[in-house]
């Protein structure tokens, strides 16, 4: 049997490296998938949440993780240039 | 007849020709734009009008465009305008986000209020997901993987617990993104599970490839 490529191994190795970092924020946020439906990335879900935090929309996850600078921490973790 | 009766239907998918067009080029950019609009179209094609997508969709709350829905297919960036009525969704055009961010081009709000009936046509997606189980290509594509992560050295270790029955969330995750069925994490699951005829089946494959193979 042949197999896949190296190439189409890598591209989903990254792929499901990032499939998995979206699963773990959404957890780390208290959410579940479906509150994220829509959503293609981490960086995606980050770009919602700082625009969350500067039009007073975080609330939920401040509440959750207990103060703003925690919710920043989380997005500077995930968050890619 | 209550609301929630009315709208306990399924609603047809219309577009305009600008939209076809701006979703090609959508798409081209941004493959995933499609992903997105079928998990979309899935959603709003039942779900009560006023019960928008998540945190990506809701109506233009003042001005002109005021009750017109727009849907982020990536935040901040592709907006999609479009209107929702008890019997049909109706894909007028997609926009940057800068375009509707603040002050609005009059043009572009001139040519979405101008839109009539006669504008729009059924719509149908490219297909990107199996709608039914897995399919033979997917099974297939399933197996050439699983012969690839047994000849990594790296990889045996997950291949070798699931034989045990241990799945690693990692190599769940591998399966499932390369099966690429609809449902729920678990309803795609039992869909492979069943295509390989049952999970000590597919147990017993990977035994054989890993006997089969060195990493």
């Amino acid at each position: 049997m042949t197999g896949l490529g190296k190439e189409r191994m890598q591209v989903l190795r990254e792929e499901v490296a990032s499939r998995l970092q979206f699963k773990h924020l959404v957890a780390e946020l208290g959410d579940s998938a479906a509150d994220w439906r829509g959503f293609n990335s981490v960086n995606e879900i980050c770009d919602y949440l700082i625009w969350a935090l500067s039009n007073k929309q975080a609330g939920t996850w401040i509440q959750r993780l207990g103060s703003r600078d925690r919710l920043e921490l989380l997005i500077n973790k995930y968050k890619t240039a | 007849m209550r609301i929630a009766e009315i709208e306990d239907i399924n609603r047809e998918v219309l577009a305009t020709a600008r939209f076809r067009k701006e979703l090609a080029e959508t798409a081209r950019l941004n493959p995933q734009a499609l992903k997105v609009l079928e998990e979309f179209i899935d959603y709003r094609r039942t779900a009560p009008t006023r019960n928008g997508w998540g945190k990506k969709d809701y109506p233009f709350q003042n001005g002109l465009l005021k009750g017109i829905w727009h849907v982020h297919i990536v935040f901040g960036k592709d907006v999609i305008i479009y209107d929702i009525t008890p019997v049909a969704i109706k894909l007028i055009c997609i926009v940057d986000h800068g375009q509707i961010d603040g002050t609005m081009n009059k043009g572009l709000i001139k040519s979405i209020l101008g839109m009539s009936d006669s504008d729009f046509t059924p719509f149908e997606l490219p297909n990107t997901s199996s709608n039914m189980g897995l399919g033979n290509a997917e099974k297939a594509e399933i197996e050439q993987l699983l012969w690839e992560l047994a000849s990594d050295k790296s990889d045996r270790p997950e291949l070798e617990a699931a034989v045990n029955g241990n799945w690693s969330e990692h190599l769940r995750e591998f399966i499932l993104h390369v099966a690429n069925i609809k449902g729920s994490e678990e309803q795609q699951w039992q869909a492979v599970i069943a295509a390989f005829g049952g999970e000590q089946e597919l147990a017993r494959f990977i035994k054989n490839i890993l006997s089969r193979t060195i990493g």
